[in-house]
């Protein structure tokens, strides 16, 4: 156990440097030269040269790639170009915003898709299930920001029961805070939980074929211990697999959902600085989302030999 | 061994029903038609998606005119007999906008759909053939995998100047490591087959193999693949355009439409809500058409979801 524990935390490793890489190298071919930036129109070659060489720019790729590391590995991620800001700085002042809104969505669209994958496949076949795959079919086709703008209309500006856009931080209440991110939660989870649906559905089709299902049946064993219990428990591991790849969905869909509601997260932080061509940030925020992205994954994979003992690495 | 139980044996058996009545008779009609009448989803959905083709194609005979003309004495007009969806903050008539975005997310949908099938094919085919390159070539996949793929798109986008061209190439990067894990899958369970080791046994050459007993095989989820990759790359292709990071503004896509209406959503939701519509549906009846493959292609499948 704690030698696959082990492994599997190691394995994360190489992943990580990929990602790094990849990140890196994004800067390094970006176009535009960070030393003339910062030199400003007025200077001559020399000085920006002297820039240059001040900020080790005029080093071999694989030098600044691990300097760039050293200093990744101390929580620096750099300054923006823009706001002269670390940027670690600037991830902190934006993350409480998408925080919230990804982990109520989450926890929403968890506790939605389940029951809902568990009713379709128990009723399959039947007009139930066919709605609810039907459902499943839109969420996967509507995009984020049209289910966005379609639930503002109808709850914020025709019915007036929620705010329209808008963020208001935890610390001044949990009630508005809450008001302001039932929309986006509900807009971003769509495409989750009709994921979540599916896959629930599908693993729960195929436990009900088990002898133990139908053991448990003729032991007259009641509907909701027998799919709650004996089903869901044996299809959790596909269910638990996919919650933890749709999170970039979640992440990927925060950053427009933002957009749409005017909640000043990392999502907005995300299309500002491409808009100002703000490299280090863009960096910054890829790394952080695909650092959360990993290590979700690694839970999940934890997580699979505490819901299926069989599992043994 | 034990007699058989004697009770059992004397107790009276039901009549057998007559196979009839067990197994009505089906007809099944062969061909073409018969096909969509077995899969009804994939007769639905491509016939809206053959509709979107043709507005794509014939854009500039639906009584449109040309999407990026200018007139600022005519700004965000409500959809009238004259302007049929409204024009917008630019005067622009947004029915022709959307009949022309048809063109870009179709364009940029197909074209992501075939090269990332074709190179994540061919990367998924060598790291399933070869081993030594094998566990290299899964972790950089890896890598690019944990990268959620907007986020990808966006971060290649924030790298070069928006145009079509650049934003298939970023979708289709964000798209290939999926592609290359599904191929290399597939190839790795098909190497084991009986067939494969008679051919070679036989003495077939791998590339042969390759393309006689591996290829064809991997065909049928490579379809259902790209359909679904076609799907994704228009929503992200949507996405891209509306934060900024994609087509520039001057090119009519759906995305773009609904970036210019953003600030003015609450006043003039029309803005938005024409291209909103028709990208929906367009993504909706690819698919349709990718799930009732999916249903055709893989009956293991089909009964699983």
């Amino acid at each position: 156990m704690i030698g696959y524990v082990v492994r599997r935390v190691l394995a994360t490793i190489p992943v990580m440097a990929v990602v790094a890489l990849f990140v890196f190298s994004l800067l390094f071919i970006a176009p535009g030269d960070p030393a003339a930036v910062i030199a400003g129109d007025q200077a001559t070659p020399e000085q920006v040269e002297r820039i240059r060489q001040s900020l080790g720019l005029d080093r071999p790729f694989l030098v600044q790639f691990s300097d760039w590391v050293w200093r990744l590995l101390h929580a620096d991620l750099g300054r923006s170009i823009f706001t002269n800001l670390p940027v670690t700085t600037m991830i902190a002042q934006r993350i409480e915003p998408t925080m919230s809104l990804t982990l109520i969505t989450l926890v929403l669209s968890v506790t939605i898709a389940v029951p809902i994958g568990v009713l379709a496949a128990w009723k399959a076949g039947t007009l139930i299930d066919r709605a609810i795959m039907g459902f499943a079919v839109f969420g996967f086709s509507v995009p984020v920001f049209v289910i966005g703008y379609l639930l503002a209309y109808v709850f914020a500006l025709e019915l007036e029961w929620l705010p329209v856009q808008g963020y208001t931080p935890i610390s001044q209440g949990v009630l508005p805070w809450l008001e302001n991110l039932i929309l986006p939660s509900i807009a971003l989870g769509c495409v989750y939980i009709a994921l979540i649906a599916r896959i629930t559905r599908a693993a729960m089709l195929e436990v009900l074929q088990q002898d133990y299902i139908r053991t448990a049946r003729a032991k007259g064993l009641a509907q909701t211990p027998i799919l709650f219990i004996h089903a869901l428990k044996n299809a959790s591991v596909p269910i638990v697999t996919v919650i933890g790849i749709g999170i970039a969905l979640l992440i990927g869909g925060a950053v427009v959902t933002e957009s749409v509601f005017a909640i000043p997260g990392l999502g907005r932080l995300t299309v500002d600085a491409i808009l100002r061509r703000d490299y280090p940030v863009i960096q910054g925020i890829v790394l952080l989302f695909s650092f959360v992205y990993v290590l979700v994954n690694l839970g999940v994979d934890l997580v699979y030999t505490l819901i299926d003992p069989r599992i043994r690495y | 061994m034990s007699p058989p139980p004697v009770a059992a044996l004397e107790m009276p058996q039901p009549a057998a029903p007559a196979l009839g009545d067990l197994w009505p008779p089906v007809k099944v009609r062969r061909g073409f038609v018969g096909f969509l009448r077995r899969h009804p989803t994939v007769a639905i959905g491509g016939a809206l998606l053959i509709v979107m083709v043709l507005v794509a194609v014939f854009a500039p005979y639906l009584g449109t005119v040309d999407p990026t003309t200018l007139n600022t004495s005519r700004r965000t007009r409500a959809p009238s007999a004259e302007f049929w969806f409204g024009t917008d903050m630019l005067g622009r008539d947004i029915y022709s906008r959307v009949m022309y975005g048809a063109r870009v997310s179709l364009t940029v949908g197909f074209a992501v759909a075939i090269c990332a099938s074709l190179v994540g094919l061919a990367i998924g085919l060598v790291s399933g053939m070869v081993r030594f390159a094998d566990s290299i070539i899964m972790r950089i996949m890896d890598g690019l995998m944990s990268i959620p793929p907007i986020l990808l798109a966006i971060a290649l986008m924030a790298l070069t100047r928006g145009s079509v061209g650049n934003v298939v190439l970023a979708i289709t990067i964000a798209e290939i490591p999926r592609v290359s894990r599904l191929v290399r899958g597939v190839v790795l369970s098909l190497r084991e087959q009986p067939y494969v080791d008679a051919a070679v046994a036989a003495g077939t050459r791998t590339p042969m193999i390759i393309l006689r007993h591996i290829l064809p095989n991997t065909l049928a989820p490579m379809t259902v693949q790209a359909t679904y990759i076609c799907a994704s790359a228009m929503i992200i292709e949507a996405i891209l355009s509306f934060i900024g990071a994609g087509v520039p503004p001057i090119v009519p896509s759906w995305g773009n439409i609904m970036a210019e209406g953003r600030a003015l959503w609450q006043v003039k939701p029309f803005i938005v809500f024409f291209p909103a519509v028709f990208l929906s549906m367009t993504v909706l009846a690819v698919n349709l058409v990718g799930d009732g493959l999916r249903d055709a292609l893989d009956p293991r499948l089909a009964k699983a979801l």
